[in-house]
């Protein structure tokens, strides 16, 4: 066989051997006593060479021999490597330790979810006092002062002459004379009602208010604002659309809608009151509404969160029970 | 509110317009509509008939007449009738064989109890007009015999539910007339004007005597006496539409006031004559029982506003009239009320009485006083048209301002589009607006001058921002092209607070496997009576939802404990918090809120209770450390604080800067028993705020040392009782320049030993150099010097 025959067939006998014991084989075949390596200088007569030729023999004969050596030596430690080493001395597969994560209350996970949306579009995120002036409450928001919502049926009223604040809303006027205009915030919460408790009303629940304050706001800013934040919640493109809607502390107001495919049937689905700031509510807080105008906009988070998460009945909320509250694990 | 699709037809045309296509259209411009149902008659060959004789016979012990109608053009039938008001010469709706009935019964020839049946004279549910069954349908007698009822009352008609929410602000809208006037302005088609008569002013007449005692509750009452020849039915349509809207007609004179409420939103009241001499209008004055035309007596407080014939009530003012003053079959003459009444008062009475009637629901909407007149003149026209032939016996005698003059709102030229943001012109802006009845100008600055008709002039009509949303939303909010809102492109104000309790949120749950909870934000007395716990100052609610749940919650342990107790069947083992607002008031009566974090380990597996309140202190420590804060100590709780859930030898205090800021520890064991299934229950309680530090602390970069240092190990024996904490601090006082840092390494405490082996290990390094042997002794001979002088004992 000629030298460059020979490698070629070690390399395919090298690539045929899956095991040590099929190595071992091709071990003894070339570099064995009777080994085709070993043979071919055994079987050389060097008395009809020349020295030249004998040198030229000899340096491609130990090529051949390191080549053929560190090739093997390649296969072989491959082949240790993949072969089993000695037990771990315990069982590889078990579950990772404490694996039950803690959780992150579902209200405030939508929570955090929004107010993520809305830093990113520039709004800043205040908490504010949950029992609240009248003023604070109604006045400052030109909620007259016989204006049903007033009543002890809908409102508690604290011994102290202030209320449990009914809506987010409460935090306007603070936060436009603390915080001073152009304004975007929001103020998310705890709300407070004083209703009877059915599946869908509870007498505590959370809302998020947000306020847009500049110069030359419209109303093509604010449903432009509306469905950019609509499409990070819900992750596509929204179809909204206001309709006529009335609270008193704005003018004019809206009930905002989606568009989304329930039970196979596409429809409006009733979201978000919201609408431009009235230019009393302005002037309560000291902000000129013929420089200032804005919009401000209200989102149910404990509703959010019903409908995000499946809950079918508000008051599993504030109960405090376990098997609802580990239910929804922790986000980032 | 319910609208008739054939009632706006009166005012509006509709032709080409889908219901569906109408209910969307009023949801986008007007108001939310809730439903739409279609509601069918049975009036397809129907025909009105008059009774020309009825002969009662004996059906088997019932009683049962065999009747002959005559339809008209000589044609007659035979039937058989059992309604108790069939009489001779009554006229009535006749099926005849081959129509069909309501709900699909076909009627055919027959013979009933030995008598020829040819048709069916029809009940009100027999056709649709209503739900009875054991009464003929009655036609008024003026409408000719044979007359098809399908022209008298179409077959089918469309009602349009509309969500009241949404009319709160819209007193024009509680009728029909006011939906007219939207209807056509949203279609561009012309709206047909309101039908009145004149109402009488002829000084030959006497007025009425009116008198109204308290003008702020009652700031328009407007009376009109007449006379009336007879009180037949309805016409069959007035009836039919009133039965649509969920209303049994009576007779003329009682359809009329509930016919135009619904028209046109106005609630009026008529009065029998013969139980009022004079209308005067008042408080009650002293509590007293009266009886509505319901015949309900109702206990009425001195504030609530009633009608009076001189010192007798006759009408609680603007819900209800009453028993004696009512209509009766044989009422020939009526005093006609119609007024303006204050939606507070109303308000306020009705829902305390519980009597929410389509009157008080209407008041409360504050209803323009134009509409007194608008309504007292229908009703004349209605009466007329209806046959009654009304004689008036006074004038139209009114007290209170009808406000009609109309005022003028003025907007600057191009305002509403640059309010809008979308290319509306004033043209446009002008036309809607005359669409639905106001006036507009061009004003002095070249913009819109505005006048506010008296429909419109109560509530929701009084600057140029009302008037934007009138054009608005007729012009189409779905027009308004959606504009990103651009402002300065710079950073905005991070809220530290709110993004710290976030941190400690994520903290707890994620890394502590904490679980959050919420629970109300006040207390439940009968719990704190449990724990024997009374807040101090607590801020307390007026009208809480029952009274034991008067106090907010000045912590939030209670619920979390009794959070703890309803839970401890669900696992055996459970860790969870609240980070939620606390409220109390301070010596001078001033409230406080602030939010506190409450954390909570239950342990029933037998565990030992170090390892719950370790957890507790690492939750507090890593808070902490996240937020930059400089290590928080603990030390023995020192008693002092009526918190029965502290327990000295069982709680510590939390420090920082060496304030006391909360408290970890467990509760005493035998308040743990009533919790829980026996275990331990371990609690941390502190102001959020306490952990709160910077959002984004920099720490400074330390060079690490280029020399190595030594570690040496010490341990003393040390007394339980006075503890680690003490230990430290004696420890605290040893002072050398070589030691870089000092670390608790482990504690031993043999069985039954009062004292145990506290191990600690100092971190020594010596300036520019690998710590000597003659350096190490140094310190040493130092250190075992202060051991003797401290009283220390090494183990």
């Amino acid at each position: 066989m000629k030298l460059e025959e020979i490698r070629t067939a070690l390399a395919a006998d090298l690539a045929e051997a899956t095991n040590e014991a099929a190595l071992a084989v091709v071990k003894a075949r070339y570099l064995g006593k009777d080994g085709v390596v070993t043979n071919l200088r055994r079987n050389v007569d060097f008395s009809a060479m020349t020295p030249d030729e004998r040198k030229g023999f000899g340096l491609a004969f130990n090529e051949l021999r390191s080549l053929a050596e560190s090739e093997l030596d390649a296969v072989q430690a491959r082949l240790s490597a993949a072969a089993q080493p000695a037990p771990a001395g315990f069982d590889y597969t078990l579950p990772a330790d404490d694996r039950r994560l803690g959780s992150i209350h579902p209200i405030i996970a939508t929570q955090l979810e929004i107010e993520d949306i809305f830093r990113s579009m520039g709004f800043s995120v205040f908490a504010g006092d949950e029992a609240v002036s009248e003023f604070e409450n109604f006045d400052a928001l030109n909620i007259p002062g016989d204006h049903p919502a007033r009543d002890m049926q809908d409102t508690f009223w604290l011994e102290n002459g202030m209320v449990l604040r009914t809506h987010t809303s409460s935090m306007q006027n603070r936060a436009m004379r603390q915080l001073g205009v152009p304004l975007r915030a929001i103020f998310p919460g705890r709300c407070f009602r004083n209703e009877a408790l059915d599946i869908t009303h509870e007498n505590t629940f959370y809302q998020l208010e947000g306020l847009l304050i500049d110069r030359d706001v419209s109303v093509a800013n604010l449903i432009a604002v509306m469905r950019d934040f609509l499409a990070a919640v819900f992750r596509r493109d929204i179809e909204v659309r206001l309709r006529p809607g009335f609270f008193p502390f704005v003018e004019p107001g809206f009930e905002l809608d989606f568009r989304t495919t329930l039970g196979g049937v596409r429809r409006w689905v009733e979201l978000m009151p919201c609408g431009m700031v009235h230019p009393q509510v302005l002037r309560n807080a000291g902000v000129d509404p013929d420089v200032y105008s804005g919009f401000a906009f209200g989102l149910g988070l404990t509703r959010l969160a019903m409908l995000r998460h499946g809950v079918p009945d508000v008051r599993l909320f504030n109960k405090a029970d376990l098997r609802f509250c580990q239910q929804f694990p922790a986000s980032f | 509110m319910k609208i008739s699709a054939d009632w706006l037809s009166d005012y509006v045309d509709l032709a080409g317009v889908s219901p569906a296509e109408l209910a969307e259209r009023l949801t986008v411009r007007t108001a939310e509509v809730e439903g739409v149902e279609t509601v069918t008659r049975a009036v397809d060959g129907l025909v009105v008939a008059e009774i020309v004789t009825a002969a009662a016979f004996d059906a088997g012990g019932r009683l049962r007449y065999a009747v002959t109608v005559d339809v008209g053009g000589g044609r007659r039938f035979q039937t058989v009738c059992g309604a108790p008001n069939v009489r001779v010469g009554m006229k009535s709706a006749f099926a005849p064989a081959g129509t069909s009935l309501f709900g699909g019964v076909a009627v055919a020839t027959a013979e009933l109890y030995g008598q020829r049946s040819e048709g069916v004279l029809c009940a009100p549910g027999e056709i649709g007009l209503g739900s009875t069954k054991d009464g003929l349908v009655e036609v008024p007698g003026s409408v000719a015999t044979g007359t098809t009822l399908s022209s008298l009352v179409p077959a089918t008609d469309t009602i349009i539910e509309i969500d009241n929410k949404s009319l709160t602000h819209r007193p024009d809208l509680w009728g029909h007339y006011g939906f007219a006037r939207e209807v056509a302005a949203i279609l561009g088609r012309p709206l047909t004007p309101w039908q009145a008569d004149n109402l009488p002013d002829d000084s030959r007449l006497p007025p009425w005597p009116v008198q109204v005692d308290d003008p702020i509750d009652c700031p328009r009452y407007s009376a009109l006496a007449f006379d009336v020849t007879h009180d037949p039915v309805s016409p069959l349509w007035m009836q039919a539409r009133l039965y649509a809207l969920g209303h049994s007609p009576l007779s003329a004179l009682v359809d009329v006031t509930n016919y135009v409420q619904f028209e046109l939103g106005q609630p009026t009241h008529a009065f029998d004559a013969r139980s009022l001499a004079s209308v005067r209008v008042a408080r009650s004055g002293i509590a007293r029982s009266f009886t509505t035309l319901d015949g309900k007596a109702w206990a009425l407080l001195p504030d609530d506003l009633l009608i009076w014939n001189g010192d007798v009530p006759v009408a609680l003012a603007g819900i209800m009239g009453g028993l004696d003053s009512r209509i009766r079959p044989d009422t020939r003459s009526l005093v006609l009320e119609s007024a303006t009444f204050r939606a507070s008062r109303i308000r306020g009475t009705s829902v305390r009485l519980g009597l929410r009637t389509d009157s008080s629901l209407r008041f409360e909407k504050k209803p323009p006083p134009l509409y007194t007149k608008l309504a007292a003149g229908r009703i004349l026209r209605l009466l007329r048209e209806g046959g009654l032939a009304p004689t008036v016996r006074s004038q139209y005698t009114a007290v209170g301002d009808l406000h009609e003059a109309p005022r003028t709102i003025t907007l600057a030229p191009g305002w509403l589009a640059k309010r809008a943001g979308a290319d509306i012109g004033d043209d446009t802006a002008a036309g809607i607006l005359r669409s639905i009845g106001f006036g507009v100008e061009t004003s002095a600055d070249g913009g819109l001058a505005v006048s506010v008709p008296a429909f419109r002039s109560t509530t929701d009509i009084s600057i140029p921002e009302d008037i934007s949303e009138e054009v608005f939303r007729l012009y189409g909010y779905d027009n308004i092209t959606p504009k990103a809102a651009l402002g300065p492109a710079r950073p905005v104000a991070a809220n530290a607070v709110t993004q710290n309790q976030h941190g400690i949120r994520r903290l707890l749950s994620h890394a502590h496997r904490f679980v959050e909870v919420q629970t109300y934000s006040w207390h439940a007395d009968d719990w704190l009576e449990t724990l024997r716990y009374t807040p101090a100052r607590p801020l307390l609610v007026r009208n809480p939802i029952t009274p034991t749940r008067r106090q907010m919650r000045d912590t939030i342990l209670p619920n979390l404990l009794a959070a703890a107790h309803q839970n401890r069947n669900v696992v055996e083992t459970y860790r969870f918090y609240e980070l939620g607002r606390t409220f109390w008031l301070d010596e001078a009566g001033t409230k406080h809120e602030d939010d506190e974090l409450c954390a909570v380990i239950v342990d029933q597996s037998g565990a030992s209770p170090e390892r719950s309140l370790r957890a507790l202190q690492s939750v507090i420590e890593d808070a902490a450390a996240a937020a930059g804060i400089p290590a928080l100590r603990f030390v023995p709780w020192d008693g002092g604080s009526a918190r029965p859930w502290l327990q000295v030898g069982r709680a510590l205090s939390t420090l920082r800067d060496g304030k006391v800021v909360g408290h970890v520890g467990h509760v005493p064991d035998e308040l743990a028993k009533k919790l829980v299934n026996g275990g331990h229950v371990a609690f941390a309680v502190l102001p959020a705020s306490a952990l709160s530090g910077a959002l984004f602390p920099a720490a400074r970069y330390v060079t690490p040392p280029q020399f190595p240092g030594s570690w040496q190990d010490f341990t003393f024996v040390w007394p339980v009782s006075r503890g680690y904490t003490h230990l430290l601090a004696t420890l605290d006082t040893f002072a050398h320049p070589m030691v870089e840092a000092r670390e608790f390494v482990t504690v031993y405490q043999p069985k039954r030993s009062p004292t145990a082996n506290y191990s600690f290990r100092f971190l020594l390094r010596a300036a520019e150099r690998t710590p000597t042997q003659e350096d190490l002794d140094g310190f040493r001979a130092a250190f075992l010097g202060f051991v003797g002088g401290a009283g220390l004992i090494l183990g």
